[in-house]
């Protein structure tokens, strides 16, 4: 008599060792890689789509990074901090995308709607959070995305990104003030 | 540095205690100061409304797997969200099989040591010469029984006068358990003449004279118009003159090991498939794994009447939602997902039997490192055997914790099975 037995879970085991596993067996390899991928699909998928703001290269982008951290994985890549090395991957193909890209719609001009006529509910002021994150310049968006989205400490921002600490502390701080300054108009909603 | 810049630490949780004593106090008299750290609250709480819409979709999982040659589907099924049939088939497999594999494992030990529990009923007759063997309460004795061996001069007991000799028999291992079985045995008749030395003999060949003392737990006789019989009153081993017409041998009830033979302890482990009232929003990190997660492991001693109370101990993982007043006067709500390892008395009363079901409730008051917690859960148990049952049942159960001077509770409902062994 055979029993399919189910895999052992994986959600306990630290980055470092599932991403030794993907140099593994296959079954191995395979369990290990979807557990990375639950991991951090969410997370890389907004990055993508709040950097490239471009549906179809935010997914080939997405899918682009995880097909490299596997293959990357296979060439036997020491690993010490899993997250900076993916949020890398997705980064540079993201830059790389936006070169190829030149005739990108330009954000110059677009502006945050104004409601001076009346209260904003939460959900509102909320989107309009959200849209002002998209008229950032790449390295403020970047960084704030980074920080706020992706829970990222300004050590981590700045091993992606590849600054200083002060400078990724700085970019966070500006595109703030740019947001602020983007939805000044709404600012008195929030007396 | 600006009181911008301390808001920007506050907000990043960086600032330290003499800068916290500035900002508030410069916040409670500066309005634009104010309006700003509710923004930069509001961009991180944007930040977490905004990422829930950024989940990759089916089709992006399906193609990246696609293209690296592997199987569609997650390895692990996401802690939220799962349907009752993953609950089970995928999630609790391991659990489902340990029990099978478990039960499998005790019968086989069962069997090949000839535990009564397993032979009961199992045997019928080991042979056409050994006459009725009731099946005793067979962990104590088991009855022997055996052609009558006539001897002794002149007419003594006829061709195939048979007795039965009961002997006690400690061994377990001895072979041949049998059930009750009618078996008439008739004598021809005693002669004229002096009165012969008479014996029977047991199984294992030894003699017993008549009207000497009966091996112990010798109880049965048999009926003929001349017989050898072993009166359960005297003890001895007798003969007597009976003109009834011939009756049927006297059968005991088939014995079987009843729940007060055992020990009164027994062990269950639990696979438990359960949910939170409060849907967690999708992505939330689960605790650490660990051993005992969504198991449950307990003793129990048996009060009798149904009852039992023990310790038990098991890991789940509880969805906490509470909220946080800052100084500000903003709050903030905290979301997490802990895995939590709790110990604790556990009781079970059963409420009667259906066939071989035995419903029962029951019920655990524990703690965990948050808090206390408890369960209360209605099933059913189900005998496979005397001593191992699976048993099947639903659940609720809940974590109470303290945050910020207020208390919160964190219900869960679901479903509990496994397998109690009793010893």
């Amino acid at each position: 008599m055979r029993f399919r037995l189910s895999s052992p879970n994986l959600t306990g085991r630290p980055d470092a060792e599932l991403y030794g596993m993907l140099r593994g067996g296959r079954s191995d390899s395979e369990r290990a890689f979807k557990e990375l991928y639950r991991r951090y699909a969410s997370r890389i998928h907004a990055y993508c789509y709040k950097i490239l703001d471009n549906r179809e290269d935010a997914e080939d982008v997405f899918q682009e990074t995880f097909v490299r951290l596997y293959l990357g994985a296979r060439e036997h890549r020491e690993m010490t901090n899993l997250t900076g090395y993916i949020f890398r991957i997705a980064r540079n193909l993201s830059l790389n995308r936006i070169r190829d890209h030149d005739d990108l719609e330009s954000l110059e001009g677009v502006e945050i709607p104004i409601h001076a006529d009346r209260s904003l509910e939460d959900g509102e002021l909320l989107d309009l959070i959200a849209g002002a994150v998209e008229l950032l310049d790449l390295e403020f968006r970047e960084a704030f995305v980074l920080r706020e989205y992706e829970n990222m400490s300004y050590e981590q921002i700045a091993e992606v990104v590849g600054s200083s600490v002060a400078n990724a502390k700085s970019r966070v701080f500006r595109a703030r003030r740019k947001i602020r300054k983007l939805l000044e108009p709404n600012i008195k909603e929030l007396d | 540095m600006t009181y911008e810049h301390l808001l920007h630490d506050f907000i990043d949780g960086t600032l330290d205690y003499q800068g916290e004593i500035a900002l508030f106090s410069e916040l409670r008299a500066n309005d634009n100061l104010r309006r700003e750290l509710k923004l930069l609250m509001l961009m991180q709480k944007s930040a977490a409304h905004d990422v829930g819409a950024y989940m990759p979709a089916a089709d992006s999982q399906e193609a990246i797997f696609r293209r690296l040659g592997f199987s569609a589907g997650p390895a692990t099924p996401p802690a939220t969200g799962y349907g009752w049939r993953n609950m089970f088939i995928g999630r609790y497999m391991d659990g489902l099989v340990g029990a099978l594999v478990g039960t499998l494992v005790t019968l086989l030990v069962m069997f090949g040591t000839g535990h009564p529990a397993a032979n009961d009923g199992g045997n019928e007759i080991a042979s056409a010469s050994h006459a009725i063997i009731p099946a005793s309460p067979v962990h104590h004795d088991t009855l022997f029984l055996h052609d009558v061996t006539a001897q002794g001069n002149g007419n003594a007991m006829g061709n195939g006068a048979a007795a039965m000799v009961a002997g006690r028999n400690q061994a377990p291992t001895a072979p041949g358990l049998h059930r009750p079985e009618q078996r008439m045995m008739h004598g021809n008749g005693m002669g004229d003449g002096e009165m012969p030395r008479r014996t029977v003999s047991d199984r294992t060949g030894t003699s017993h004279e008549i009207g000497t003392q009966a091996p112990a737990g010798a109880m049965i006789s048999y009926t003929a118009p001349r017989h050898v019989a072993i009166s359960p009153a005297a003890g001895t081993i007798s003969e007597a003159i009976s003109t009834a017409e011939p009756m049927p041998a006297i059968s005991l009830p088939r014995s079987e090991e009843t729940a007060d033979d055992l020990l009164p302890f027994s062990t269950e482990y639990h696979a438990v498939a359960s949910r939170n009232f409060i849907t967690p929003p999708a992505g939330l990190e689960v605790g650490s794994s660990g051993l005992l997660r969504d198991r449950e492991l307990a003793g129990f001693y048996h009060l009798g009447n149904g009852g039992r109370i023990g310790i038990a101990t098991g890991e789940e993982t509880f969805y906490q939602r509470f909220n946080e007043l800052l100084p500000t006067g903003d709050i903030v709500r905290h979301e997490q997902s802990p895995a939590l390892l709790w110990g604790g008395v556990a009781f079970r009363q059963s409420i009667g039997t259906i066939s071989a079901l035995e419903p029962f409730v029951g019920g655990v008051i524990g703690a965990t490192r948050l808090g206390p917690m408890g369960r209360i859960s209605l099933g059913a148990a189900y005998g496979i055997t005397t001593d191992i049952s699976l048993t099947a049942g639903g659940e609720m159960s809940a974590l109470a914790y303290r945050f910020g001077g207020s208390w919160y509770l964190s219900p869960k409902y679901g479903f509990t099975y496994g397998l109690s062994l009793r010893f």
